[in-house]
C-alpha cells in the first residue's frame, strides 16, 4: 500500500470557497404569504444584496376597471387587500361618493364603520399570526386566528361572504345589517379584549420571540416617510400619523381613541402596533354602537340608488331607475377628478378617479400602502441575516393581492 | 388644512415664477399646475417648506388623455399625459398635488432625489404608460414581464391585449 503524499501541494494557501451565493426566494414559498420573488446574494448568512421582483398577481384592475361601472368595481377593488376586504369596499366607494358628490345616511355611516374596525381586526390577525410562525412562536398564530374567525363570522352574517364581501355600493349599502347584528357585535368586542391580553402576555415574554424580532428590520421615521410609508408600520417607527384622525371620515371625528406608536420601526414594534391597533378597533366598535342610528343606508337619490321595491313594482319611473342603476350603473358628474384616501390595514389606501360623465370611471388610480412599504424591502434586509427575511417581510404584512394590483 | 396648502401654493408660486402655470382647487384639493422642467425646484421648495414641509410623496400617477370625450368637460390639457405628484405633509396634515403635462415620447424628470417611494412610482408609469424618466437609477418594469410589449394602461392598449391567440376575444 502505498503512503498517502503529504505535501502534494505545499506551496499554495489553503482556501475555503468563498464565493457571494445567489438565492432565489419565492414567487411561490410559505415564507412570502403570496406570491413575491426576492433575489438575494449571499455572504455567508448574511444578505448582501438583495433585488425584489413583483408583479405575479398583477390582474390589470386599473385597467379592469376602466370597463366596469362604480358598483361592479366594488369587486375588484375588494379583491386588493384581501384579508381586509370591508376597508376597501367602504374605501372605494367613499372615494366614489366624493366624485359623485354624495353624502350617505349617518347609520350607513356608522355600519361601514363598524364592519371596517371588524376588518381590521381580522386583518392584524391576519399579519401577526403567520408572522409569529415564521420566527418560530407557534402557539400565537391559534389565538389570532380564533379571534379572526370571529371576526369573519361576522362580517359574513352581514355581508353574506367571509371574504369577498361587495358590500357597498354608490350612496350607501348592498343591505342593512340583519336582525342580532348588534349583540353578536357587542359578544365579539370583549373577546378582542381578552385574546389581545392572552396575545401580549404570549409574545411579550417570549424569549424566542424577542431574541428575533427587537432590532430585526429597523427603520428611521424620516427615511419610512421617504419611501412614502403609512399605517402600522410607519406608527412603529413612532410617527403618529393616522389618516382617521388626520382628516376623519366616515364618523371617525366622533370616536375617541388613540393612536399606538413604536419607538424603534422594527419587527417589535410593528407587531405590537398591530396589537394595540385592534384594542383601539374595539373601542370604536364599542362606541359606534352605543351610538349606532337607525334610518334608512342608502341616499334617496335617483339614478344612484336602487329604488324601494314597492316604486319598482307600482310605477313606472320606479321601474325605469332599476332599471338603469342595473344596466348602466350611475353616472357620475362630468369632468370630475378626485383624490380620496382612507386608513386600510396597512396604511394610506388612496384612489385617483377620473370621470368623463359615463358609468365607468375614465381612469383610476390606486396608491396602494404595500407598494410602497414594499419598495423599502432591499434597504431593510441588506446585512442581515437570511433567517430575518421571513420576519421582516411578514411583519410588513405584504399582501401581494395589494402590491401587484 | 386646504388654508395651508393654498398658502403653500402661493410660496410655491412666489419661488417658481414662471415655472408655475395655475394654481386652482378640485375634487383632490389644491393642485398647482407647472412646467416640467419645474418639477425638481418646486419639490426642493415643498419638501423643505419651513411652515409646511411635505415630507413624503404619497403617490405619484399619470393620466392619459388620448380617448378623453369631446363633450366629457373641458378638463383635459393640450398633451397627451399628465403627471400627477401627491405630496403629503405628516407634521401638518396638508395635502397638495403637482401636475405637469407630457407629450408623447416627452420624458419626464426624475423625483427619486427627493423621495425614495418616487423610484417605484415612476417604475409603475414607464411600465404602464412608457413614459420614461431622466435620471431614474433603476428604469426596468415592474409589475408586466420584461419582454412584454406595450403599455397596458395607455388608452390604445386593448383590454384583451394584443396578442390575439394568447388573449382570447369575448
Amino acid at each position: 500500500m502505498q503512503p498517502f503524499p503529504r505535501d502534494i501541494d505545499a506551496g499554495a494557501p489553503l482556501d475555503l470557497h468563498s464565493e457571494r451565493m445567489k438565492l432565489n426566494w419565492g414567487p411561490s414559498h410559505p415564507a412570502t404569504h403570496g406570491t413575491l420573488r426576492v433575489l438575494l446574494e449571499l455572504e455567508g448568512e448574511t444578505i448582501a444584496k438583495c433585488d425584489t421582483e413583483i408583479g405575479y398577481l398583477h390582474r390589470g384592475k386599473e385597467k379592469l376597471a376602466e370597463d366596469w361601472n362604480y358598483n361592479q368595481c366594488v369587486n375588484i377593488m375588494e379583491r386588493m387587500n384581501y384579508c381586509s376586504t370591508v376597508i376597501n369596499n367602504c374605501a372605494w366607494h367613499q372615494a366614489c361618493e366624493k366624485l359623485f358628490e354624495i353624502e350617505i345616511p349617518p347609520r350607513a355611516v356608522y355600519l361601514r364603520m363598524i364592519l371596517s374596525e371588524i376588518s381590521r381586526i381580522a386583518d392584524h390577525m391576519t399579519a401577526i399570526g403567520p408572522n409569529c410562525v415564521d420566527i418560530g412562536v407557534l402557539t400565537p398564530f391559534w389565538y389570532t386566528w380564533d379571534i379572526r374567525e370571529k371576526a369573519y363570522d361576522i362580517i359574513e352574517f352581514v355581508t353574506g361572504a367571509r371574504m369577498m364581501s361587495a358590500w357597498t355600493r354608490v350612496g350607501g349599502l348592498a343591505a342593512d345589517a340583519p336582525e342580532g347584528f348588534e349583540e353578536r357585535v357587542r359578544q365579539f368586542v370583549p373577546e378582542v379584549y381578552r385574546e389581545m391580553d392572552e396575545l401580549d402576555k404570549l409574545l411579550a415574554a417570549n424569549r424566542i420571540f424577542n431574541d428575533r424580532s427587537r432590532g430585526v428590520g429597523t427603520i428611521g421615521p424620516e427615511e419610512a416617510l421617504s419611501y412614502g410609508w403609512t399605517g402600522p408600520c410607519l406608527r412603529a417607527t413612532g410617527v403618529a400619523h393616522d389618516l382617521r384622525v388626520a382628516s376623519p371620515y366616515l364618523a371617525y371625528g366622533d370616536m375617541q381613541f388613540d393612536i399606538p406608536v413604536g419607538e424603534h420601526g422594527d419587527t417589535y414594534d410593528r407587531i405590537f402596533v398591530r396589537i394595540e391597533e385592534c384594542r383601539q378597533a374595539a373601542r370604536i366598535i364599542e362606541q359606534a354602537l352605543d351610538n349606532l342610528p337607525g334610518g334608512p343606508v342608502n341616499t334617496g337619490k335617483r339614478h344612484v340608488v336602487l329604488p324601494s321595491k314597492d316604486a319598482v313594482y307600482n310605477q313606472m319611473e320606479g321601474l325605469i331607475h332599476h332599471f338603469e342603476v342595473i344596466m348602466y350603473g350611475p353616472k357620475a358628474p362630468k369632468g370630475n377628478i378626485c383624490y380620496d384616501a382612507s386608513e386600510g390595514g396597512n396604511g394610506e389606501l388612496g384612489f385617483t378617479i377620473v370621470s368623463d360623465g359615463s358609468a365607468k370611471p375614465y381612469r383610476v388610480s390606486v396608491r396602494s400602502p404595500c407598494y410602497y412599504i414594499f419598495s423599502a424591502l432591499p434597504r431593510l434586509v441588506t446585512g442581515r441575516l437570511l433567517a430575518d427575511l421571513p420576519a421582516i417581510v411578514a411583519s410588513l404584512n405584504i399582501i401581494a393581492g395589494e402590491l401587484d394590483r | 388644512m386646504i388654508d395651508r396648502a393654498r398658502q403653500a401654493a402661493k410660496r410655491l408660486s412666489a419661488a417658481l415664477a414662471d415655472g408655475l402655470l395655475e394654481v386652482f382647487e378640485d375634487g383632490r384639493g389644491v393642485v398647482a399646475r407647472i412646467e416640467a422642467t419645474a418639477l425638481h425646484k418646486a419639490l426642493d421648495v415643498l419638501r423643505d417648506d419651513r411652515k409646511t414641509p411635505f415630507e413624503m410623496l404619497a403617490h405619484e400617477t399619470a393620466i392619459d388623455w388620448s380617448a378623453w370625450p369631446a363633450d366629457a368637460g373641458s378638463q383635459r390639457p393640450a398633451e397627451r399625459f399628465s403627471l400627477i405628484y401627491n405630496l403629503y405633509s405628516v407634521s401638518t396634515r396638508t395635502r397638495i398635488f403637482l401636475e405637469i403635462a407630457l407629450a408623447e415620447g416627452q420624458a419626464a424628470p426624475s423625483a427619486t432625489g427627493h423621495y425614495a417611494s418616487a423610484n417605484w412610482a415612476e417604475r409603475e408609469i414607464y411600465d404602464m404608460f412608457g413614459i420614461k424618466f431622466t435620471r431614474h437609477p433603476d428604469l426596468r418594469r415592474i409589475l408586466m414581464w420584461e419582454g412584454f410589449e406595450g403599455h397596458p394602461l395607455r388608452k390604445d392598449f386593448p383590454r384583451h391585449g394584443i396578442n390575439p391567440q394568447d388573449f382570447p376575444q369575448e
